[in-house]
């Protein structure tokens, strides 16, 4: 086990530094005068020259190379075309946000799927079981944006109940929330109900019920806990598709979180914020997956007692 | 063909199935059948709702929404076909060569990918029109690239098995060449997951490249997209909330039929799968 | 058989499935009886329904399978349940799983959880039905494990499934199944997938637990070897029917049915290992989907008549005690 921690952890270095090798070839992939796009394009010609100085623009490619990954080691991913400001400054409080979001969303989808899956594999095949599939199916169809949008008229203009941006309230926070966690928990509801099917199918069910094991304890206990094996990696997988569909939510909903800030940023050619949001979305994605492998250990007692 | 007349016995299949085809006409056709010019800008028609005149009402230039609904499907099927042909002739050959070459070059290409397949594909899309640019062709080879891994995957998998066979181990000790031993043998082994794939995928390509568009990293206006006209539809929300109806509806029952689409193919062509369910 | 009440008596039992492709009959009509403290040996090869007959005997029958027709009945001290009738998840019949009736089954790796430790298996199985503390149950299945021959049962209590060896796993399935004393273990081909050594030790071990805990077994088996060393009385089963019913001895010297007297033909004994030669019966088990006309062995019976193809011979006696369904030990009707 702990050897698995540490050689997962061992495995984030070589990662962390492909992306801070991508984030340099963004400079040269962009078309374009890389100093005129970290200075922004109506920065004075001194700035400019300053920038293509400190970064080493005019030097050979290996050394700007090391330039630039010295300065990301040592946390500096540049200043903001706009703002001036450091770009970890203003990641940073954005960061925090979209985890509120996204944990809050995923928490909604893992207790929805979790819910409707086991339910619907209970009654695997009847009319219960075929209406969660039949909406779990339309969940899945319907896009992150639709359903935002149908969920603003509807509750925030037709109803007036609800804000319709921004986040500075708890009421603030049930749209987006709901929003995004209904895609996932469409997503993850129909994968919950085909491992629980499975699982129910399984000789130690059958023992389960020959020992007089009533329905709930065999569904809940015996299923469950062998279900959860694939159910938590689906959930890993789960809480980075929503970090991924936090972009087009916080967009939506207005929501001063880093998916938006990198969205902005492409738009207004704001190169360091782009890098830098990159920068720590990856990290987040990596450090996430980690956090799974570990989980999956933890549960599986074939892995954890060996 | 058998896999016809296999595929006909699924009624949830052969509704969606026909939907899908029908779908597509629309975009093969939309250039006829589209009710009224789907660019052309009326400002003394701005915001009229729907009527018998422009079933879906009019936009904020007084474009007729229909139209441009109708529009949006070939703008659709363009986009997600070129990218997910463009995943496959990427990815396929990066998988069977890594596949059959073996030893560190795979190690080091199958690490690469399950660090990719990582991220979701927004993501990795999204920063690949950082380079590409938002522009209808980066979208296509943002999403394309995007999903590339997943075919590298496939394309290993089914190379792994089938250099294991013995007819190509006898090729290989005949001295046939790596590019005769792929493309003889084990390509006609990897057609067939790699449609089924292909189908499963769909959907995906949609969601993500009408998701990119929403967010302004996609197809440009005036084009119209599902994605970009909903984008577009937000700011009036109040005043016309019709104006999402189309797009959205459009925009689900395409995903929806693709999806369905998707698994009963899979079915067809693996009936064991069905037997789970 | 015995003299004594049936613990359990099945009566024109019939369990269908309800399949796409049609109406499976997999058990068609069975009857039979077991008394106290005897072993009844259900014979017959893959298919011929004699799981299904022990899952409806626990009530375990699932859809799309249903006991269409039949009864079940358990004799206790006071009144008579029919368990075909009870809901198969309702409270009555888990009340008899695993406390009046437990079943062992045949894949060992299978059929324990494989998350949960050994010990608390056999826990829950006893806090299901007996009302002691935990400590107490915890102290009677180690002193199980220790019963059924586990070395080293505290150790072991704490193991999980993934950690003991086959023949481990079964010992510690009997040991579960024993928990509550039933007073009939249902055994559905405990011993098919182990090796061969570990079959003989399994097999002691049952029939040494059928002396101490004095449980009627309903033992089922492909394999008549098995039953020579297990059973009291025997049926014999073939396509969802029992074609013949006898005592243990009879049934090994006198066999009647063809079907019988086949089975014992794939026997291997060492002469036939000598001369290389298994006597398998030809053919192969029709489709439980398919109508049936006539004796439903007829088509692979080498004495078959006009009559068997038309007509169903049903069991009959053929002797005290000993019944055959066949035409062949029929006076002429």
């Amino acid at each position: 086990m702990i050897r698995l921690i540490v050689g997962r952890l061992l495995f984030m270095v070589p990662a962390a530094l492909l992306i801070i090798t991508f984030l340099f070839a963004l400079f040269h992939l962009i078309p374009g005068d890389p100093a005129v796009m970290l200075a922004g394009d109506n920065a004075p010609r001194s700035v400019v020259d300053g920038i293509r100085e400190a970064y080493g623009f005019d030097q050979p490619l290996h050394i700007q190379y090391g330039r630039y990954m010295a300065k990301v080691l040592q946390g500096d991913l540049g200043i903001s075309n706009y703002t001036r400001d450091p770009v970890v400054n203003s990641v940073i409080p954005r960061i925090i946000n979209t985890a509120q979001l996204a944990f809050l969303s995923m928490l909604f989808a893992m207790v929805v799927s979790l819910l409707l899956g086991c339910v619907s594999a209970m009654y695997w095949n009847r009319p219960l079981d075929k209406i969660v599939t039949i909406v779990s199916l339309l969940g899945i169809c319907t896009p992150v944006f639709v359903t935002g949008l149908l969920a603003i008229y509807f509750f925030s203009i037709y109803l007036d109940w609800l804000p319709i941006s921004g986040m500075s309230s708890w009421r603030h926070f049930i749209l987006p929330v709901i929003t995004l966690g209904a895609f996932q928990a469409a997503v993850l509801t129909r994968m919950v109900r085909s491992c629980m099917v499975d699982a129910l199918g399984k000789d130690y069910i059958t023992t389960a019920r020959a020992k007089g094991a009533p329905e709930l304890l065999v569904v809940f206990k015996h299923a469950l806990r062998n279900a959860l094996l694939p159910i938590v990696t689906l959930f890993g997988l789960g809480l980075g598709h929503t970090l991924g569909g936090s972009v087009v939510t916080e967009t939506i909903f207005n929501w001063p979180g880093l998916g938006r800030l990198m969205v902005n940023s492409i738009l207004t050619r704001d190169l360091p914020i782009t890098q830098g949001s990159i920068f720590f979305f990856a990290m987040i994605f990596i450090l996430v997956n980690l956090i799974v492998d570990l989980v999956y250990a933890w549960v599986d007692p074939r892995i954890r007692y060996d | 063909m058998d896999f016809f007349r296999r595929y006909k016995r699924d009624k949830v299949g052969i509704v969606f199935g026909a939907l899908l085809v029908l779908l597509y006409a629309v975009a093969l056709t939309a250039h006829w059948i589209t009710p009224a010019d789907p660019m052309a800008v009326n400002l003394r028609e701005v915001f009229s709702p729907p009527s018998s005149a422009h079933w879906l009402g009019t936009d904020q230039f007084g474009r007729d929404v229909l139209s441009r609904v109708i529009l949006a499907t070939q703008v659709t099927v363009r986009v997600t076909s070129a990218a997910c042909l463009f995943a496959v002739l990427t990815g396929v050959p990066i998988g069977m060569f890594v596949g059959y070459r073996g030893g560190w070059v795979e190690a080091i290409a199958m690490r690469l990918t399950d660090m990719l397949l990582i991220f979701p594909i927004i993501m990795l899309a999204i920063v690949i029109v950082v380079v590409a640019g938002p522009t209808e062709t980066g979208v296509v080879v943002a999403l394309g690239l995007a999903q590339a891994p997943t075919f590298i995957r496939i394309a290993r998998g089914v190379t792994l098995a089938a250099k294991e066979e013995l007819y190509v181990e006898a090729a290989i000790a005949a001295g046939s060449g790596w590019p005769h031993i792929l493309v003889r043998h084990i390509w006609p082994n990897i057609s067939t997951p790699i449609i089924v794939q292909a189908t499963l995928t769909l959907p995906v390509f949609v969601l993500n490249a009408s998701a990119l568009s929403y967010l302004g990293l996609g197809v440009q206006p005036p084009t119209p997209e599902w994605g970009q006209m909903l984008n577009e539809a937000k700011d009036h929300l109040i005043t016309s909330p019709y104006l999402i109806v189309g797009p959205a509806a459009a925009l689900v029952v395409f995903v929806l039929s693709a999806n369905l689409v998707g698994d009963v193919v899979q079915e067809t062509l693996n009936p064991k799968l069905k037997k789970r369910k | 058989m015995g003299a004594a009440e049936p613990l359990i008596e099945v009566k024109d039992l019939k369990v269908h499935f309800h399949t796409e492709d049609g109406v499976a009959r997999a058990v068609d009509g069975v009857d039979f009886a077991i008394a106290p403290e005897r072993t009844l040996g259900v014979v017959g090869e893959s298919g011929c329904g004699k799981s299904v007959t022990a899952r409806a005997v626990m009530g375990l029958i699932d859809a799309p399978g249903r006991i269409v027709q039949g009864e079940i009945l358990l004799r206790r001290q006071s009144q008579v349940v029919d368990i075909s009738k009870l809901d198969p998840r309702g409270r009555e019949i888990r009340g008899i799983r695993g406390n009046e009736i437990a079943m062992i089954f045949q894949e060992p790796m299978t059929s324990l959880n494989p998350v949960f430790k050994i010990g608390d298996q056999i826990v829950e199985a006893i806090l299901l039905h007996d009302r002691i503390g935990r400590r107490e149950a915890r102290e009677r299945a180690v002193d199980l494990l220790a019963a059924v021959g586990i070395p080293l049962p505290r150790q072991r209590f704490e193991q999980f499934p993934h950690q003991l060896s086959g023949g481990m796993r079964q010992r510690a399935m009997i040991a579960m199944a024993m928990s509550c004393n039933p007073r009939l273990l249902i055994a559905d081909e405990p011993t098919t997938a182990l090796d061969v050594t570990i079959q003989a030790q399994v097999m002691d071990l049952m029939n040494a637990l059928r002396r101490d805990f004095n449980t009627a077994i309903m033992f089922i088996t492909h394999d008549l070897g098995v039953i020579a060393g297990m059973a009291d009385d025997v049926v014999v089963m073939y396509l969802g029917r029992i074609v013949e019913s006898a005592p243990v001895r009879e049934i090994f010297h006198h066999p009647k049915h063809p079907y019988t007297r086949g089975l014992m033909g794939s026997i291997p004994s060492l002469a036939d290992w000598g001369a290389r030669r298994l006597t398998a019966i030809e053919g192969v088990v029709p489709s439980p989907f398919a109508e049936r006309q006539g004796c439903g062995f007829a088509p692979r019976c080498p004495h078959a008549m006009e009559i068997c193809r038309t007509r169903d011979p049903g069991l009959e006696d053929v002797a005290p005690g000993h019944a055959a369904a066949c035409f062949l030990h029929r006076a002429a009707p």
